[in-house]
C-alpha cells in the first residue's frame, strides 16, 4: 500500500507506478512507471490475435487487457483482475507486438501482484470462494516449486513413479490440489543426469578454447537424462569440453505462477555459478527452450542482477549453437541411423527467442531426413498451464491443431525441444517424441576413444 | 548492376566459425516481414534463392481487411478508379508504380494470384471490384478474399446485412442505410442478432471465429453454425445474399460458408472489417505457411542494429534481438521495413530519416524550410504530404542517393517507398505486393 507521501510526490499529469511495493518482489528491475510501460501500445490487438488462449477461452480478456489496458486503469488500489490466472505465459503476444510493448514484463508483474496475496488478497477475489482460491494458491505454489519437489521425488524414483501413477492418488490430486488426473505424470529416471555425470567422472574432453557449460534444468535432470547424455555425447564428439555447473530450476514455472521472489532467488543462484564460467570463455548451452529463455531474456529483463547481461549474451540453444558455429559442417553423418521422416513442433518459448527454426534448418540441410513441420500452433501445454484441472480442456483445445497435424503425419517419431510440449504431443497422439539432440547424437560418430 | 541466372548467384559461406563473428550466410536477407517483405521472400525463392527474413513483430496484415488494393482513388475527392493499371500512366514519375511499369505490375499480380490460388478472386478482369464496408461506404479493390465475393456491389440481388451483438463496431442497419445513399442496384437491409453468449474477450471475433471453425456449442447451445443460421432465418425476407462481419472462421472459412449457405439457401459473405481482422489473419498465416514451405528462415523478434559496406555494396548486417547479436551475410538485401507507422522511416528534429542505412528521404520542396507544418493539409481528410514521404528508387527498386543507387545490392519495397499516398489512393497493399515481388525477383537474378 502506498503512503500519503508517495501520493504527494506525483507530478500532475505524469502517471506514476501503480504503487506496487517492490520490496515484496525482492527488487525487480522497476521502470519509472508501470503505466508508462504500456504507452507504446497503439491498440492494434495483434497480441490478442496470436494468443492461443483467447480463441478457446471466452472468459479470458486477452493479452492487451492483461498488459497495457489493466495497467493504465490501475491506480494502486484497483485489484488485479483474476483472469490473469488464465494466461499460459507462452509469450507469443510479446514476440508479436509491433510496437515493442514489454508484454513479458507487464504480464509477469500482473501475475506477481495478483498472486502475492497482499495487493490484493487473492481470497477476496469475487467469484472464487476462499477455499477454492486457497487451493489454487497452494496448487500454483506447488507447480511453481516443481524443481524442488522433483529433486525430492528423484531420490526415490521407483517409489515416486509408483505413487504418482496410481489412479486413486491422481484423482485425489485433482480433488485436493486441482492438478488434472487426466495426465500421466512424467516418470522419474532411476538415475538422474547429474548422478550419471558424477559416475562417469565428469568431462572426458578438455579444451581451452572450445568449451560449453550445459544448463540442463530440472526436467532433463530428473525425467529425461537421455537428453542430457545426448548433449554431452554430441558436444564431446565434436571436440568440446563440457562443464555441468551446479544449478537450480531456471525460474520459468515460478514466473508463470507469479512467484517473482522465488524466481529472483534461483536467478541469483544460477548466475552466481554461470558468470564465472562465462568469464573463463565457456558458452552456456541449454536443451530446454524455457530454460534458455530465462537465461537470455527473463533474467536481464526482469531483474537487476550482476552478470545477467553477460550470461544472456553468451547463452544459446544447443542446436542454434551447433548451426551458428557450423560445428556439424564437416561431420560425416550416418544416414542409416536417421529415420526417413520426423515431425517437428516448434515450442512457443523457442519462438520467443527466435530459435524456432533451428531444428528444421539444421536437419533440413543435412539432407536425408524429411522434417515435417507440425504447424505454427501452440501445443497448449505451456509448462504448468496444462496441469491445472480448470485449464485442462482449454489446453487440449489449443493443442487440437497440433494433434490433427500429428495424426496426418505418416511416421512414428516426433521432435521438439520443450519437455512439456513433448508431454502434450504424446498425450494427444501416438508419436513417440524426442529432443532433436538425441537424433543428432545417433547420426554422428562417437568420439574416438 | 545485372544479375545472371540462378546458377550464377554467389553462394556465400553458409556458416563461419568464431564467437565474435557468428555469421549466418544466405543469398538474400529481407528486412521486414510484412506483406512487402513476404512477397520479396516468395519472389526470390521462386527463382531458387535461399532467403532469410528478419522481422520485429507480427505483420500488420493481421489488422488489415485482407483486400489487395492496387489503386482505389486518384484523388481524395474523386470517384473510384475503375481500371487501376490503365490509370498508372497518368501518375507522377516518382510513384513506385511508374518505376515498375504496367507490365511488371501485371506480373506481380499474377504471382500473387498463383500464390493465393482459390483463396483470392479479382484477377480475371483488370477492373476494380466494389464492396461494402462496415460503415456502409463503397470500397474499390483489386484482389479480394473469395469469402467477400457474393457481397460485390456491382451484382444484383437484394442484400441482408447482419450484425452480431457480441461483436462491437458493426451496426448493420446503419451500414445498410448508408449503402442505400449510393443508389446500389438492389435493396439492402440491416438486422441485429445475438449468439446468446457473453465474452470477456476484448476481441470476441477471434473467439467466435474459432467456435465457427470447430462448430462448437457455446454455453451448451446448439452448434454455433446452426445457432447463427437460425437467428438469420428468423429475420430474412426474400433477400438473395447475407453479409456478416469478417468472423466466419479463421481456418475453415469455406466450410463455414458452405454450411451457412446450405442452411439458409442463399450465398453468405463477409464484409471487410476492423482489426483484428480474420481475413487479414488468414492472408498473413497463408504467407507464413508459403514461406515456411519454401524453406525461408524467418528470424522473429529481430531488428537490424548496424550494417557493413564495401565498394558500394552492403556486405553484412548485425541483428539485435533480445540481448543478442548475429551477423547476417548475403549477396543481396531487400529493405521492407514499412513507413512512418511501421518505423521504416522516422521523423527526427526537423528531418525524416531511414534508420538502418541512413538513406536520404527527400522532403517535398515546399516543406523543406518549415518542417513539419507543410507536411500536413488543413483538411484532415485531404492529401497530406507526410503520407508521400519515403525512399526514392530507380527502376531496379534500388534506393537512390542523388541520381544513382546508394548500394548496388540493396532494394526497397512497400511502405518505406515514397512518392505515393496509400491513404488517399488506397494503394498500400498493391504497392507492397508488386514492389515486394519485384525486389525479391530482381535480387534473385530475375531479368527485369
Amino acid at each position: 500500500m502506498e503512503s500519503a507521501e508517495n501520493r504527494l510526490d506525483r507530478s500532475p499529469g505524469v502517471p506514476s507506478a501503480p504503487d506496487v511495493d517492490t520490496g515484496e518482489f525482492a527488487h525487480p528491475k522497476r521502470p519509472t512507471s508501470w503505466r508508462g510501460e504500456g504507452d507504446p501500445c497503439i491498440g492494434c490487438s495483434i497480441c490478442d490475435s496470436v494468443c492461443p488462449v483467447v480463441s478457446v477461452d471466452g472468459d479470458f480478456p486477452g493479452p492487451k487487457f492483461q498488459g497495457p489496458v489493466q495497467w493504465r486503469l490501475r491506480d494502486g488500489e484497483v485489484e488485479i483482475d483474476p483472469s490473469i490466472d488464465a494466461c499460459s505465459n507462452c509469450l507469443r503476444c510479446h514476440a508479436a507486438c509491433p510496437a515493442d510493448v514489454p508484454l513479458d514484463r507487464l504480464h509477469t508483474f500482473t501475475r506477481a501482484v495478483g498472486a502475492s496475496g497482499h495487493t490484493p488478497d487473492l481470497d477476496s477475489i469475487a467469484g472464487t470462494s476462499g477455499e477454492k482460491s486457497l487451493r489454487r494458491r497452494l496448487r500454483n505454489r506447488l507447480l511453481a516449486s516443481y524443481g524442488w519437489l522433483a529433486r525430492l521425488g528423484s531420490r526415490v524414483p521407483r517409489l515416486t513413479n509408483l505413487v504418482l501413477s496410481n489412479r486413486a492418488i491422481r484423482a485425489l490430486g485433482e480433488r485436493v490440489l486441482g492438478i488434472t488426473a487426466e495426465r500421466e505424470p512424467p516418470r522419474f529416471a532411476t538415475q538422474t543426469f547429474r548422478e550419471w555425470w558424477r559416475e562417469r567422472g565428469g568431462p572426458r574432453v578438455r579444451d581451452s578454447e572450445k568449451r560449453v557449460a550445459y544448463f540442463h534444468g530440472d526436467y532433463a535432470n530428473v525425467h529425461t537424462p537421455d537428453v542430457g547424455k545426448a548433449l554431452v555425447s554430441v558436444f564431446e564428439s565434436l571436440g568440446y569440453e563440457v562443464a555441468v555447473p551446479d544449478q537450480r530450476c531456471s525460474g520459468i514455472p515460478m514466473l508463470a505462477n507469479g512467484r517473482l521472489e522465488q524466481a529472483r532467488a534461483v536467478a541469483e543462484y544460477n548466475l552466481d555459478r554461470l558468470s564465472p564460467l562465462v568469464e573463463r570463455g565457456f558458452d552456456v548451452v541449454g536443451t530446454c527452450p524455457s530454460c534458455t529463455l530465462a537465461l537470455r531474456e527473463s533474467y536481464p529483463r526482469l531483474f537487476d542482477i550482476e552478470g545477467a547481461d553477460v550470461v544472456a549474451a553468451n547463452t544459446s540453444d544447443a542446436l542454434e549453437f551447433l548451426r551458428v558455429r557450423g560445428a556439424l559442417a564437416d561431420v560425416e553423418v550416418d544416414d542409416a541411423q536417421l529415420p526417413s521422416r520426423v515431425a517437428y513442433h516448434a515450442p512457443c518459448h523457442a519462438r520467443a527467442q527466435g530459435v524456432d527454426r533451428e531444428t528444421v534448418s539444421l536437419l533440413g540441410r543435412r539432407g536425408p531426413v524429411d522434417v515435417v513441420d507440425l504447424g505454427d500452433g501452440c501445443s497448449g501445454m505451456s509448462g504448468t498451464y496444462g496441469w491445472k484441472a480448470e485449464r485442462y480442456e482449454h489446453s487440449m483445445e489449443i493443442g487440437r491443431e497440433l494433434f490433427e497435424a500429428q495424426a496426418a503425419f505418416d511416421g512414428d517419431l516426433g521432435l521438439t525441444e520443450c519437455p512439456t510440449c513433448a508431454m502434450q504431443m504424446e498425450h494427444g497422439g501416438d508419436l513417440s517424441v524426442e529432443h532433436p539432440i538425441q537424433l543428432i547424437d545417433r547420426a554422428i560418430p562417437d568420439r574416438p576413444e | 548492376m545485372t544479375h545472371g541466372t540462378d546458377a550464377e548467384i554467389q553462394r556465400t559461406a553458409t556458416e563461419t566459425k568464431g564467437s565474435d563473428d557468428e555469421t549466418i550466410g544466405t543469398d538474400l536477407v529481407v528486412i521486414g516481414g510484412g506483406l512487402a517483405g513476404a512477397m520479396a521472400a516468395a519472389g526470390a525463392t521462386s527463382r531458387g534463392a535461399e532467403v532469410t527474413v528478419v522481422r520485429g513483430g507480427e505483420s500488420s496484415l493481421r489488422s488489415a481487411t485482407g483486400c489487395i488494393d492496387l489503386l482505389g482513388f486518384e484523388s481524395a475527392a474523386g470517384p473510384p478508379v475503375s481500371h487501376p493499371i490503365e490509370a498508372i500512366s497518368s501518375m507522377v514519375e516518382a510513384h513506385p508504380y511508374r518505376r515498375l511499369g504496367q507490365g511488371r505490375i501485371r506480373e506481380g499480380l499474377a504471382f500473387f494470384d498463383e500464390m493465393t490460388e482459390d483463396r483470392y478472386a479479382g484477377g480475371r478482369t483488370g477492373a476494380n471490384a466494389l464492396f461494402p464496408t462496415q460503415l456502409g461506404t463503397v470500397k474499390p479493390t483489386s484482389r479480394y478474399p473469395t469469402s467477400f465475393a457474393p457481397g460485390s456491389l456491382s451484382r444484383p440481388g437484394d442484400m441482408l446485412l447482419c450484425s452480431i451483438q457480441e461483436i462491437p463496431g458493426f451496426d448493420a442497419s446503419f451500414a445498410a442505410q448508408q449503402l442505400r445513399t449510393y443508389d446500389v442496384p438492389f435493396d439492402v437491409r440491416g438486422v441485429s442478432m445475438s449468439l446468446g453468449a457473453a465474452f470477456a474477450v476484448e476481441n470476441p471475433g477471434l473467439r467466435i471465429g474459432r467456435a465457427l471453425d470447430r462448430n462448437e456449442r457455446l454455453r451448451e447451445d446448439v452448434p454455433i453454425r446452426d445457432r447463427l443460421a437460425r437467428e438469420v432465418s428468423k429475420r430474412i425476407d426474400d433477400e438473395e445474399r447475407v453479409g456478416f462481419p469478417p468472423i466466419l472462421g479463421r481456418d475453415s472459412t469455406d466450410e463455414v460458408r458452405e454450411d451457412l449457405t446450405d442452411i439458409l439457401g442463399v450465398p453468405v459473405f463477409e464484409i471487410p472489417g476492423t482489426p483484428p481482422s480474420l481475413p487479414g489473419i488468414r492472408l498473413s498465416a497463408h504467407l507464413d505457411r508459403t514461406l515456411r514451405e519454401a524453406g525461408v528462415v524467418v528470424r522473429e523478434g529481430t531488428t537490424i542494429h548496424s550494417f557493413e559496406e564495401n565498394d558500394g555494396r552492403v556486405t553484412g548486417l548485425r541483428t539485435e534481438g533480445g540481448d543478442r547479436s548475429v551477423r547476417l551475410e548475403a549477396s543481396e538485401y531487400v529493405l521492407a521495413t514499412g513507413g512512418l507507422v511501421g518505423g521504416g522511416i522516422n521523423p527526427i528534429d526537423g528531418a525524416v530519416e531511414e534508420p538502418i542505412f541512413d538513406l536520404p528521404v527527400r522532403l517535398p520542396e515546399s516543406s523543406e524550410q518549415s518542417m513539419p507544418g507543410k507536411l500536413a493539409d488543413h483538411d484532415p481528410l485531404g492529401p497530406h504530404e507526410f503520407a508521400r514521404l519515403g525512399l526514392e528508387i530507380d527502376s531496379e527498386l534500388r534506393p537512390l542517393h542523388g541520381r544513382s543507387p546508394r548500394f548496388s545490392n540493396l532494394r526497397a519495397a512497400g511502405a518505406v517507398l515514397g512518392g505515393f499516398d496509400p491513404t488517399v489512393e488506397h494503394s498500400g497493399s498493391g504497392v507492397a505486393i508488386t514492389t515486394g515481388y519485384w525486389a525479391g525477383r530482381l535480387a534473385a537474378g530475375g531479368e527485369s
